[in-house]
């Protein structure tokens, strides 16, 4: 029984030192599994080597447009709607109150605010295109699980904005690291202070311009001969009112 | 000599073009126009007795310049114009106003203005009655029912007033919301005998009432053509709202051309009614039909192929709006009841 104990002594003290050499790496996975980061979202995998302080984002437009920014951060907060205004690009963003703003337009591809009001874009078809957030992960793309006012860019990660519909990942968005995306954007990493660059490549769809003024001076010929006719007809159709039946 | 008039289903497609236009079209240079045209409308064609100024409209119409400019500039923080800087901490409403979003709310504005205008001229040209008489026959109670509960309302409001007067000379003023307690009863009570004396009156006079001959016809044909219109209406319903993917217009025509035929086809269950005054279809009518669908028929046409014309978008760029002449040339067809009106015959 002495024999036993003392065996078991000695199995409690082996399985003591054991434990105290797996423990940092069991408080780590504890505290690894805590983090909001890693249940919301699968992680988007860093760029190798030394991290600059800029995020990457890739935009496609759906019809093989795409927009390539590299946006330094300069260790100031910024969420995914901040870093999208701060690539340069044009950015047509409305309020949802406590949901943050959603993005209607970048550049000349979306949709108008009424429509951006009804439903963010989409129609009832769940294959219509709307702007999606997502973020770079390890096996490609994938949606990004808040809205891009309530997550944070963090430097050395790449984010993307695709013009699709669907579910799922579109197919069409090439999966970049984040050296990829700055050489592709122009980005000067030896520049100081450093600069925002972007750069765009494919056709986009031509953006609206004011007409002729020869468009404008027929419109208002048009406008002010129906204002003189108006006024001729409604002048005749009061005078034969007044005029008493024979 | 009395100004002419036109037949109700005539104004019925003015109406139906004036409201489609106004409500697909967000340009300006197009609302502005069209609103002309239902100004010119209103004072050439509504008779004097039922014109009303159109002063109150004038006085709402800041109003909802008001509404549509605060609400957009404030939830819209896009554009290329700022226009001033609120701080961002300020909840909801922090950030960049711009004149991008100035410009889009007043054009909403303008597009309500000329939607609140059309509706009212319309309302001053149709007379109800021969709208009603314009219904098929099988669902003419439904419409005179509407109609008798809707002028339930005034006299609710006339029967109020009343009981009122005769509770404060009594010596019982309503100052309190509990004074007006008292005043619930006599009211409820008043529309009751007010609801028995008008359902009497109406079956006085055969309303509902069925005659002798229990539908010698068949009305199989129509039966299935009701049920088959219902069908492809809900079907196109569906498809519209499910993006599209079978042909939801042709299954909408089909709906309506079944209901329609339905409707028509398919024999009264009531007492047949004689009408002293039956309404004439002329020559003016046809005009005024086909100048409206041509006009509408012109704007559908450019706004499903030139949409961009038909708009206007001042985010993220505030740019002049676009200009469609073919549009322009085209509305003005919509003032044609106007210019009949002025120069044309008159009636007797």
């Amino acid at each position: 029984m002495t024999g036993a104990r003392h065996g078991t002594g000695s199995g409690w003290r082996r399985w003591a030192g054991e434990m105290r050499r797996i423990l940092p790496l069991l408080v780590a996975c504890l505290l690894a599994l805590a983090s909001p980061g890693v249940t919301a979202a699968p992680t988007p995998t860093p760029a190798p080597g030394p991290a600059p302080a800029v995020a990457g984002l890739v935009i496609s437009y759906g019809d093989g447009a795409f927009s390539y920014a590299t946006i330094p951060l300069d260790g100031g907060h910024m969420d995914g709607m901040a870093l999208l205004k701060a690539s340069g690009l044009t950015v047509l963003a409305i309020d949802f109150g406590g949901y943050g703003q959603g993005v209607c337009k970048i550049e000349v591809v979306g949709c108008d605010i009424s429509a951006c009001r009804q439903r963010l874009c989409q129609t009832a078809d769940r294959d219509s295109p709307f702007w999606r957030y997502l973020l770079a992960g390890d096996s490609g793309w994938v949606m990004s699980p808040l809205g891009a006012t309530g997550m944070t860019a963090e430097a050395g990660r790449v984010y993307g904005w695709s013009w699709s519909g669907g579910g799922g990942a579109p197919p069409d968005m090439p999966l970049m690291t984040l050296d990829q995306v700055m050489a592709r954007s122009g980005f000067d990493p030896e520049s100081s202070p450093l600069h925002p660059a972007v750069r765009t490549t494919g056709r986009m769809p031509a953006a609206m311009v004011g007409p002729a003024r020869e468009a404008y001076l027929g419109a208002a010929v048009i406008l002010l001969v129906l204002g003189a006719g108006g006024i001729a007809v409604v002048r005749r159709a009061s005078s034969r009112a007044r005029t008493p039946a024979p | 000599m009395r100004l002419a008039t036109f037949d109700v289903r005539a104004w019925m497609a003015w109406g139906g073009s004036a409201f489609l236009i106004a409500l697909l079209a967000r340009n300006p240079f197009v609302l502005v126009e069209l609103g002309m045209v239902a100004l010119i409308v209103r004072a050439s064609c509504v008779p004097p007795e039922r014109l009303r100024g159109i002063g109150w409209m004038l006085r709402v119409a800041p109003l909802m310049l008001a509404i549509g400019v605060a609400f957009n500039v404030l939830t819209v923080r896009s554009g290329d114009r700022i226009l001033a800087s609120l701080p961002a901490g300020w909840p909801i409403v922090g950030g960049d106003l711009t004149w991008n979003a100035l410009a889009y709310g007043v054009v909403s504005a303008l597009a309500l203005f000329v939607l609140l205008l059309i509706g009212t001229t319309l309302g001053a040209l149709l007379r109800w009655i021969d709208l009603t008489r314009m219904l098929p026959q099988r669902i003419a109670p439904l419409a005179v029912a509407g109609s008798v509960a809707w002028v339930f309302l005034p006299e609710l409001a006339r029967a109020f007033t009343d009981i009122r007067e005769t509770m404060q000379v009594r010596g019982m003023p309503l100052r309190r919301p509990a004074s007006f307690l008292p005043l619930v009863v006599p009211l409820l009570a008043q529309g009751l005998e007010r609801a028995m004396t008008t359902a009497e009156v109406l079956e006085a006079r055969g309303f509902g009432g069925v005659s002798g001959a229990r539908h010698p016809q068949r009305t199989g044909g129509a039966d299935a053509a009701l049920a088959g219109g219902l069908v492809a209406l809900a079907a196109a319903t569906y498809d519209l709202f499910t993006g599209g993917r079978i042909a939801w217009p042709v299954l909408a025509a089909a709906g309506v051309a079944g209901l329609t035929f339905g409707l028509v086809r398919r024999p009264a269950a009531g007492v047949p009614r004689t009408r002293y005054r039956v309404a004439g279809w002329l020559g003016r009518d046809t005009a005024v039909c086909l100048a409206s669908a041509v006009a509408a028929g012109v704007f559908v046409w450019r706004w499903m192929t030139q949409r961009d014309l038909l708009a206007f978008d001042p985010y993220p760029r505030l740019v002049w709006p676009a200009v469609d002449l073919v549009v322009m040339l085209a509305l003005p067809l919509l003032a044609l009841p106007a210019v009949i009106v002025a120069y044309g015959p008159g009636e007797e």
